[in-house]
């Protein structure tokens, strides 16, 4: 016996009369039975080994075990199993059947350090898809932001985006429009995700599990959009215990709930937010009245089915308003001006894995609308998509170096555009769009040598609906691996597009959005992405990775501000485009001090007829630093600072007076000053810098977790202009503007019990 | 330390706060001027005309402010500059091809600079014509602009049951609590319908302004003026005569008056000149009346005769009330319809009162039952003579109303009137 685990053991003799007449010539046969020295029970799989030679054997069921063709000499024995003390006896030369008692010993294992490989050294050893960036909820959560923490203006911190100003968070992905993304809620389509014009961001954070941006060449499984994909996953509610969140800012209040329902494996989680700046002020003031709100909820609901899962997401939003325009007075009504707009959604994906194939069903449907309304009945601007979408796909067991997946899809989308006054009985704008697109692809993410990843796939989408186009869009990538932490990479590919904002992307802040469909007159737009680069990796948790794009854009649906509403298709002019740039992106994934490094250099250029400008996201070089680390009295300190260079502008060279006509009496009157443009975004406004910080700490209390921060956006109260106003009708002429978010400190709390 | 620090750090940037957005204002270079047109052509009036003005650019002071042209001027006009208008459909135009207008305008305009005329009924202008415009300034500018001339063959207001073809100069009734006013033209050419509803007899109500891109509108009796214009005044209030002019007018006119330019990115307005901004268009017009009424809910409103004589005139008229919106409102409008009188020169020079028919909307307001009215007149021409009409409302039975005319040291009295409800 030996070794500090010392065990007992008992050993019972039993002394056989023949064994007295055994001799060492003659082969002996050596059983017995192994029990547990705590109950006494026979122990199975206890390995039987002899010293001195090399039999061994192992116990049955009933504990027996059985040596034969040992010597008759004297004997060690060692009995060997996990869960028992290892221990071991001399066995005489007259001694043939034995019963052994172990005593039983817990198994002691080191601290085990769970070492999952970090999802983006995943990606870079297995998937050959750049242009992909992974933000987590904790990094989503910790980015200082605006007022509260905000998916879109963290996402806008990557490199291959430009933000236009502190005011939007419109995403222009490596030179495309903002409603060229393809933006997900669990594969749901969502339509303008975003608040009061672009300031915030419609997706709760804490809601958030985790959010994938493929800034371009995006592979085969994706349609629909021309730049990118924003695939934001709602996380699951958490399958052990209700958790009740939630956070109040100078803007917003929220709660979140989720948990288990009982011990059915189903989970749920349910949020919802809302500001109450118009409670908040119709309360406290009786003169001041500030009608607008933005309010929105979330839900998912988790059934496990035999090996599968059916997920159940659904999402809500609205922005509103509601002017006394006129106050109604005795005898005669008044008039309310209103507007609104936002999203809901519900979406349905069904996971089922039969053997080595997995089945995805999804089904969805997905609104947006926007109005404005002068009530009662003078005046009526609205816009409304429904999107109905179903889809397919199943991975394929066609070999083990591939992942192959086919699938088929449809998009039915139903698109109303009017302007109209019931009063007056006159209707200017009656606009139905119903384009539906139907898609079938096949993706392969094949490894033919352990080097090499390749990712080649086609996507064939037919628009109905008037429409009638077909297009193949192949796309394919690639990773080839130079070492074990250096690889080249690109991709390329061709995108369509069946369904387009009209918003005037010139327009430095605009509160809605129109959104029209392909038909016989609207094209189906098109671009083509290549994109080359490397990625490489320092140690387990820093990784750069570069990329240069080269994107084109033909059939580009833009607004036609000269439209006459009698003329069909009349709403819009058809141009074409190129962007092209390199994205650098050095992350620290992990460690006491983590964060990022964003820069992008870019050149976008969009032609509409004879003429040919820089839209107004031509932004040259744009950084972003973005640092979480430890802070000072035990907080957690988030950093961002950001560069733009200048962003082009449609500079005023003059006024003049656009006079009304009185028809009655054949002359002009009540002018009015108008201005007058030069060359489209000619001019370009002053360099863009802003530092954000914010503070975060940690204290339990009360039986919950409560973390309050602290935040300061444009620390240094940098000017950064917004507008610029002029005015030409002084001697010199002048001008004057606006500048984006001044230094703003905010605070608030996060909750959690 | 560190800690105290931070804390230091963190207070002053919260001092820092409370800078405004707004950015200090600097001086720029001037821009680049551009010759700005505005002008009309009109079939159905004798004289026609275009404003030439310059942009402003920094570089030329304006002069002050003016108000309608004609009869003022634009505030950077541009003189000497040629101006011809040729009818493209029609070669042998008697007015001549091209049409010359210059600076000399017809009477009673008077001579402005920037303002040119064209020949009385020229140029000759038919329904589909095509008249372009070409202007030439002194400076070298070249502004030309294409109209295509609208036609209405009939105008109709419809009230209620009634459809009333506009001819001449049509007075109409209208309760503005129980009708709709529907406007419809059948046009040979056009594309803006434009309804303008102003109170007959003052040129400074800017009114209302109805557009529709079609040969059809409405406009609701109780309509609120919700736009700036009228800041949610009624469109029509009883007791007033209003004027409603249908016009239709060419695209460059529908374009004109529906854009304007964003003011951040200079885009937005619809141009049709080559070389210039502004308006070339074209509008024919119809002019018709409303003697706009309403319910009468409030025992004051309704119909008093008024009688008695008025310095050996004698006076026997019907003075019809009728409340503002909402009924709390104590205004009031009325129509003073009958045998009353006009102020006028005598043989000798005097001024004396002789028998006029009258049929004119006036303003009042009641205190209580107490009621207090003007009634304006005007005198070899231009003087204005207002008289008052003043008196405590008695319900169901005649009362006293005496009738002043208004001085500057006060009112002096011409008369006791008797007012009977009727």
């Amino acid at each position: 016996m030996s070794g500090r685990w010392r065990a007992a053991v008992i050993a019972v003799l039993m002394v056989s009369l023949d064994a007295a007449t055994a001799t060492a010539q003659v082969p002996r046969t050596v059983s017995g039975t192994v029990r547990s020295a705590a109950d006494s029970m026979p122990l199975a799989g206890v390995r039987v080994s002899v010293v001195e030679r090399t039999a061994r054997g192992e116990t049955d069921r009933d504990g027996r075990f059985v040596l034969t063709g040992l010597p008759a000499i004297p004997l060690t024995l060692v009995f060997d199993r996990l869960g028992v003390a290892r221990d071991t006896m001399a066995l005489p030369p007259t001694v043939d059947e034995i019963t052994v008692y172990l005593e039983p010993q817990p198994v002691m294992v080191r601290p085990l350090v769970a070492e999952g490989a970090l999802p983006a050294r995943e990606r870079f050893e297995q998937v050959a898809q750049p242009s992909t960036v992974t933000i987590g909820q904790a990094e989503l959560r910790a980015a200082p932001a605006l007022i509260e923490a905000d998916v879109a203006r963290t996402v806008q911190l990557l490199p291959g985006l430009v933000a236009k100003n502190d005011f939007s968070v419109g995403l222009n992905v490596r030179g495309g429009e903002s409603d060229q993304n393809l933006i997900r809620l669990d594969g749901t389509t969502v339509f303008n995700p975003f608040h009061l014009g672009g300031l915030f961001g419609t997706f709760d954070p804490s809601a958030v599990s985790r959010v994938d941006l493929i800034t371009g060449g995006f592979p085969a499984g994706f349609g629909g959009r021309l730049s990118s994909v924003l695939d934001v996953e709602l996380r699951q509610g958490s399958r052990s215990e209700t958790t009740v969140s939630g956070a109040v800012s100078v803007l917003s209040a929220k709660a979140l709930v989720d948990g288990p329902i009982g011990n059915t494996g189903v989970t749920y989680l349910v949020g919802a937010r809302r500001t109450y700046a118009d409670a908040f002020i119709g309360t406290f003031s009786d003169d001041e009245v500030f009608t607008y709100y933005f309010a929105d909820a979330v839900a998912k609901l988790t059934v496990p089915i035999g090996a599968g899962a059916l997920r159940a997401s659904g999402y809500w939003g609205r922005d509103a308003s509601v002017f006394e325009w006129i106050a109604p007075e005795p005898g005669r009504d008044g008039a309310d001006l209103g507007f609104h707009w936002g999203n809901g959604l519900a979406g349905l994906t069904f996971t089922y894995p039969f053997g080595r194939m997995e089945l995805e069903q999804h089904l969805s449907v997905s609104a947006f609308s926007t109005g404005l309304r002068l009530e009662p009945e003078v005046l009526d601007i609205d816009n409304r998509v429904v999107q109905l979408a179903a889809r397919t796909s199943l991975t394929l067991p066609v070999g083990l170096d591939h992942d192959f997946q086919v699938g088929v899809g449809v998009e039915r989308h139903h698109m109303d555009y009017g302007f109209e006054s019931v009063a007056l009985e006159t209707a200017i704008l009656d606009l139905r769009y119903r384009p539906t697109v139907w898609s079938a692809f096949v993706d392969d993410q094949w490894q033919p040598a352990p080097w090499l990843l390749l990712r080649p796939g086609v996507r064939l989408e037919h628009v109905s609906g008037g429409a009638g186009f077909t297009g193949v869009s192949p796309r394919v990538g690639f990773k080839t691996f130079l070492s074990r932490d250096f690889a080249l990479t690109g991709s390329a590919g061709r995108y369509y597009q069946a369904v387009h904002s009209i918003r005037d992307q010139e327009v430095p802040l605009t509160l809605f959005d129109f959104w029209i469909g392909a038909d016989d007159l609207t094209p189906v737009a098109r671009s083509d992405h290549l994109v080359l680069g490397f990625e490489r990796w320092f140690g387990p948790a820093m990784s750069l990775s570069v990329e240069g794009f080269l994107k084109s854009f033909d059939n580009l649906v833009i607004r036609n501000r000269a439209d006459d509403p009698r003329v069909r298709g009349d709403g819009f002019l058809v141009g074409t485009g190129y962007a092209r740039g390199v994205d650098l992106l050095l992350r620290k994934h992990e460690g006491r001090i983590k964060g990022w490094i964003g820069y992008g250099l870019a050149k976008t250029e969009r032609s509409v007829g004879a003429e040919t400008f820089p839209p107004a996201h031509d932004r040259r070089h744009t950084v972003n630093v973005v640092i979480e680390a430890p802070g000072p009295l035990g907080s957690d300190l988030g950093i961002r600072w950001g560069y733009g260079s200048p962003i082009p502008y449609t500079g005023i060279t003059g006024q003049w007076l656009h006079r009304q006509y009185n028809a009655e009496l054949h002359l002009f009157e009540d002018p009015e000053e108008e201005v007058l443009g030069g060359p489209t975004n000619a001019e370009r406004f002053p360099h863009y810098s802003r530092l954000d910080i914010g503070f975060r700490w940690r204290f339990e209390g009360w039986g919950g977790v409560w973390r309050p921060y602290l935040q300061f956006v444009n620390l240094y109260n940098r000017r950064n202009v917004f507008i610029y106003t002029f005015d030409y009708t002084t001697v010199p002429a002048t001008r004057s503007g606006y500048s984006q978010l001044p230094l703003l400190p905010t605070i608030g709390l996060e909750f959690e019990w | 330390m560190v800690s105290r620090r931070w804390l230091v750090t963190a207070a002053a940037a919260v001092a820092l706060v409370g800078g405004g957005c707004e950015l200090q204002e600097v001086t720029i270079p001037g821009g680049d001027p551009v010759v700005i047109v505005h002008a009309v052509m009109r079939p159905d009036r004798p004289n026609q005309f275009v404003i030439v003005e310059r942009s402003f650019d920094g570089i030329t002071d304006p002069t002050s402010e003016t108000g309608a042209i004609p009869p003022n001027f634009p505030r950077l006009p541009i003189a000497g500059a040629t101006v011809q208008v040729v009818n493209l459909d029609l070669l042998g135009d008697p007015c001549g091809s091209p049409v010359l207008f210059d600076a000399q305008p017809p009477l009673p305009y008077v001579q402005v600079p920037g303002v040119y005329w064209g020949p009385p009924n020229c140029p000759t202008m038919r329904a589909g014509d095509r008249l372009e415009l070409t202007i030439r300034t002194a400076d070298g500018d070249i502004v030309t602009g294409v109209t295509r001339i609208p036609g209405m063959t009939e105008t109709a207001l419809v009230i209620g049951p009634d459809s009333i073809v506009i001819v001449g100069d049509t007075v109409l009734g209208f309760n503005r609590d129980r009708d709709t006013l529907r406007v419809r033209v059948t046009a040979t050419a056009g594309r803006l319908l434009q309804v303008g509803i102003r109170r007959d007899g003052m040129i400074e109500d800017d009114g209302t302004t109805v557009f529709a891109d079609t040969t059809a509108v409405a406009v609701p009796g109780n309509a609120i003026d919700v736009f700036f214009t009228r800041d949610g005044t009624d469109v029509f209030v009883g007791g007033r005569q209003y004027v409603v002019n249908v016009a239709l007018s060419d695209t460059n006119y529908f374009d004109f008056a529906r854009s304007r330019s964003n003011e951040f990115t200079g885009r937005g307005f619809i141009n049709h000149l080559t070389g210039g901004v502004g308006l070339f268009g074209s509008a024919v017009a119809a002019t018709a009346r409303l003697a706009v009424v309403s319910d009468t809910e409030d025992p004051r409103e309704g119909i008093y005769r008024l009688t008695g004589q008025v310095e050996g005139v004698d006076v026997d008229a019907t003075l019809a009330v009728y409340l503002q919106r909402p009924l709390e409102s104590a205004d009031f409008s009325a129509f003073l319809t009958g045998a009353w009188f006009v102020r006028s020169t005598g043989p000798e020079g005097a001024l004396i009162h002789v028998p006029r028919t009258v049929r004119k909307s006036i303003d009042g307001r009641f205190d209580r039952d107490s009621l207090f009215a003007t009634v304006q007149d005007t005198v070899s021409g231009a003087q204005i003579v207002t008289y008052v009409l003043s008196g405590a409302r008695v319900p169901d039975v005649s009362f006293p109303l005496l009738l002043g005319e208004q001085g500057v040291t006060g009112v002096r009295p011409l008369a006791t009137l008797t007012a009977e409800p009727q």
